[in-house]
């Protein structure tokens, strides 16, 4: 997709994203626990500098979202317990519950370090 | 044609597009981002705020976001700095959403859906000042 936009983006443009992320320098077992309660795309090969260079993009700068990223998920799990059964009825008892497990192993993931939220921001090379 | 995989998530989507428009996922939403766009980011309004700046919106900016949804940050974007904001993404319903949103907002002609994929993207090349895309897979 990196590609793509770099195909249709003007030559003085700004290009801007945020991911879910496995940060970089995690050992083998931290990594393993980032694939396992990160989202389903967290591994990138090569990580995201590289995916940008290799697209035609300069990396410009680059902010760690993590903190804000918890806050929200904090906040998502307060809200969703606390309207647990009314999310039951139009979502599914097991659909709820399951989300809520998630978040809480992508919470734990994140105070542990091993997953990230982070924005990039790259102009064309 | 749409793979098996694809056709998973954008179901998986549009369910959560469809929900977002409840009363009570409405609520959820207002109290842990702030607004009410049936978003599926976890862009909050204070980084969409940092974001419009770095991007450096305005009436003359042509903004591409990629997997956009139901609009959010773009829509709030179109109204706050007059730029043209071109939504894309496979979801039908959220592009639906997306539209009646931009609609009820006041800046029809400054939101445009696109159903489309980012990975072969159907516009021309160098068309776009300022692409933005959120936890989406790249």
């Amino acid at each position: 997709m990196s590609q793509e936009c770099r195909r249709v983006i003007k030559e003085d443009g700004i290009y801007i994203f945020s991911v879910i992320a496995l940060p970089d320098g995690l050992s083998a077992a931290d990594y393993k626990l980032g694939l396992e309660y990160g989202p389903a795309d967290v591994e990138v090969d090569r990580g995201y500098p590289a995916l940008l260079d290799a697209a035609g993009w300069q990396l410009e700068a680059r902010f760690d979202l993590t903190e804000a990223y918890i806050t929200a998920i904090e906040r998502i799990l307060y809200e969703e317990k606390a309207h647990f059964y009314a999310l039951a009825e139009l979502q599914g008892t097991e659909a709820v519950e399951a989300r809520i497990e998630r978040r809480i192993k992508r919470l734990k993931a994140l105070k542990l370090g091993v997953v990230s939220r982070e924005q990039f921001v790259a102009r064309p090379a | 044609m749409i793979s098996d995989n694809r056709s998973d998530m954008v179901n998986r989507f549009s369910n959560k597009y469809r929900d977002g428009q409840t009363a009570l996922c409405q609520e959820i939403e207002r109290n842990v981002f702030g607004c009410v766009y049936g978003a599926t980011s976890w862009t909050t309004r204070d980084e969409a705020d940092d974001v419009a700046k770095q991007l450096g919106l305005g009436p003359k900016t042509q903004l591409l976001d990629v997997g956009a949804g139901t609009g959010w940050p773009s829509i709030y974007w179109a109204e706050e700095t007059g730029c043209q904001a071109i939504c894309l993404d496979l979801p039908l319903e959220g592009l639906q959403v997306l539209q009646r949103r931009a609609q009820r907002d006041g800046v029809p002609e400054k939101v445009t859906a696109v159903q489309g994929n980012g990975v072969a993207l159907p516009f021309g090349n160098n068309q776009f000042d300022a692409i933005f895309h959120s936890d989406v897979f790249c």
